[in-house]
């Protein structure tokens, strides 16, 4: 999915929607939006994992392995694929 | 006076418990070991204190039952100490600001103080104090720096006023709180940070997690070997063989005594493993044919655990995990258990769901046999060559993959995501792991000594009174149809529900062949849990569950046990075999493939 932010002086910049199962290991983004019920946020929450939060893709496992993030001046945490699935980032300025 | 110890776990909560307690406690770097809480006493300035390590936790809005026992620790103390990890503030002061909600006296404990320097981090202490209203006292718990001022402030008693706050408001707060005290000077990557990944990563961690268990099973079978042939053996066969060999004259053979004591002498002498006597084999297993494993088990078990590696282990089996409907974090119940099934029974609870916990319980119990047993294994079956003890472990590995698919299929629901703080590596404090390797002994020997010692003379007393004699005709037709193996085995089962390892001993007087022996072995580990694990499995899955489990149990030791006896009699045959267990073992995994495909839907 891809959104448009009017960035103040008229330049519109691409900003990309990915969830964080499909973000390439490497890449950062900020955490943007949980497609989940309040267990998941609360649980996510309580690790650090939140709305604004910068994040890097560390690993990927194959065979729809765990996720490794690290969460910006903070720990290193492994989430599994379908939670991943549920977490959204946002790439790019 | 009772102070709680409170913090995130991976803080070096427990390295600060053991610091300041001095005695023996499980200090671990894996998110969520510590369940079963420890308590210390120590004597400050005349004044007794108790000091209780409360499980990690992230927050006081328990998201499981190790969290939940922390928030109940907490009604019960004068005095927090809240481990705060320094390099980690931000994610570490929600906790700490919901305790100061809370009303109970807060010391913060700024530990990892040393760290911040390398990783950049500056922190305004003054400022910090002044934010929190509380003590806060830098600290290192690897080397015991501001550990004494921590003592200092025993007898505080202050509390503050702190407004309760939703969870938002929180995080605004702690937002103004770092943007005040915390300034991060930006770093480059660490080599070490970079060698941290490739434990993550799929083709660089699963050559290293290869290594690290290749390396764990040589070290342990090194140590425990070493220990076995340079210390057990030459004292037993040698100065405790005479003496016994003076009070087997004086109670003279045959006698009541003797039996009792010394057992049955095989060719004038005595057999530490065939005499059967309380202070032959009944000494002679505990010490001298488990000891010493259990010593080298724990030994690297404490180094892998204190050294950060066994999160990263999770990741990397996850998947495989998934297909037995549990998720990584399971591994570590797994591990435990090939130390003793009770504690890894014990961890099953941390995990996420009942489901979770009655696979997990299940498929250590059937597959895993315990160190004690795996000594014995070891050295009865190993003695007819390495590759035995093989096939023993790789029927075991199928019976763990099998049972797990079907009991995934089976039972309602699916499992949970994974969701662990991976910590950094570091090197495991010797002293600390000693500490955790001593107490993890003495349990050891408390628990096996009166239950060996217990089973060797409930066998002499059941071979008295004609109870083996009289089940042996009862089932042993059964038996020896099935299974192919010699009725006096049954014995050994029955024996093995108090203790595995005195089962096995049981089989050595027996002159089994060493199909038998394999077969014998295997039905050992999975027909049943000893009794101890019994207790756990009843206490942690209701007797429901755990009738259910028993259930599966028998089942399995039946088919595996009747598998093993009428399909690898020739190598035609072992093909076929082997053949059929590919082709349901896929079948079972394209089932539970589709069963969660049509849940994700």
């Amino acid at each position: 999915m891809n959104i448009n932010i009017d960035s103040g002086d008229d330049v519109i910049v691409k900003a990309q929607i990915v969830s964080l199962a499909n973000l390439k290991a490497g890449e950062s983004g900020t955490v943007y939006e949980f497609k989940g019920g309040e267990r998941l946020r609360k649980k996510l929450d309580s690790l650090g994992i939140r709305q604004g939060k910068n994040v890097k893709k560390v690993s990927d496992m194959v065979l729809r392995g765990p996720i490794t993030i690290q969460i910006e001046n903070s720990s290193r945490v492994a989430i599994g694929r379908g939670m991943a699935e549920k977490i959204l980032v946002k790439v790019g300025k | 006076m009772k102070v709680i110890l409170m913090g995130n776990p991976n803080v070096g909560k427990s390295v600060i418990f053991s610091r300041l307690t001095g005695t023996s406690v499980t200090s671990s770097n894996y998110a969520g070991t510590t369940v079963e809480y420890k308590k210390g006493l120590f004597k400050h300035q005349g004044k007794s204190v108790e000091l209780i390590d409360a499980p990690g936790t992230y927050t006081l809005d328990p998201t499981n039952k190790a969290e939940e026992v922390a928030v109940e620790m907490l009604k019960e103390g004068d005095l927090v100490f809240n481990i705060v990890d320094a390099t980690n503030l931000e994610r570490n002061l929600n906790l700490t600001l919901q305790l100061l909600e809370q009303d109970i006296p807060v010391v913060v404990l700024l530990n990892m103080w040393d760290e911040t320097h390398h990783k950049g981090i500056n922190i305004d202490l003054k400022k910090l104090r002044e934010e929190l209203k509380v003590p806060v006292i830098p600290t290192v718990a690897t080397t015991g720096n501001g550990l004494k001022q921590v003592l200092d402030y025993l007898d505080y008693r202050e509390v503050k006023e702190f407004k309760k706050r939703s969870s938002e408001e929180r995080w605004v707060e702690i937002g103004h709180i770092i943007n005040d005290v915390q300034h991060i000077e930006p770093k480059h990557h660490s080599t070490k940070e970079i060698m941290e990944e490739y434990t993550l990563k799929t083709w660089t961690g699963i050559p290293i997690a290869a290594l690290v268990l290749y390396l764990t099973f040589v070290v342990i079978r090194f140590i425990g070997e070493g220990l076995i042939d340079y210390i057990a053996n030459p004292f037993f066969t040698g100065p405790f063989q005479r003496f016994l060999m003076q009070i087997s004259q004086f109670l003279t053979e045959g006698s009541f005594l003797h039996d009792l004591f010394i057992g049955q002498l095989v060719n004038g002498q005595i057999d530490f493993e065939q005499s059967f006597g309380l202070l032959t084999t009944g000494i002679y297993i505990p010490f001298a044919a488990v000891l010493p494993y259990i010593v080298s088990f724990y030994f690297v078990l404490s180094i892998l655990e204190d050294s950060g590696y066994l999160p990263r282990l999770a990741v990397l089996v996850d998947n495989v995990m998934h297909k037995v409907g549990l998720h990584g974090f399971s591994i570590i119940p797994m591990i435990l258990g090939f130390g003793c099934n009770v504690p890894a029974a014990l961890a099953a609870r941390n995990l996420d769901s009942k489901r979770e916990q009655f696979i997990a319980s299940t498929l250590m119990s059937i597959s895993i046999p315990c160190m004690a047993q795996t000594a014995m294994i070891i050295g009865l079956v190993g003695a007819f060559g390495g590759i035995y003890v093989f096939y023993v472990f790789a029927a075991l590995f199928i019976v763990w993959i099998i049972v797990g698919l079907i009991l995934n299929y089976f039972l309602p629901g699916y499992s949970s995501d994974l969701l662990i703080e991976i910590p950094t590596l570091r090197f495991p404090l010797l002293d600390i792991v000693f500490k955790k390797l001593w107490m993890r002994i003495t349990n050891f020997l408390k628990e096996a000594i009166p239950f060996v010692l217990l089973g060797v003379l409930a066998v002499n007393v059941l071979y008295a009174l004609g109870f083996f004699a009289f089940l042996t005709r009862i089932i042993g037709p059964a038996f020896s149809t099935l299974f192919g193996l010699p009725k006096e085995v049954i014995s050994a089962l029955l024996m093995g529900f108090l203790r595995k390892d005195l089962a096995m001993g049981m089989l050595a007087p027996l002159d089994l062949t060493v199909k038998q022996l394999v077969i014998s072995s295997t039905i050992l580990t999975v027909y049943f849990p000893c009794v101890a694990t019994f207790i756990i499995l009843f206490k942690e899955l209701g007797l429901n569950n755990m009738l259910k489990s028993a259930g599966v149990m028998v089942a399995t030791a039946v088919t595996v046990g009747t598998i093993l006896n009428i399909g690898f009699n020739s190598i035609y045959e072992s093909v076929v075999t082997m053949i059929l267990i590919f082709i349901i073992i896929f079948i079972l995994y394209r089932l539970t493939s589709k069963k969660y495909e049509q849940i994700m839907e």
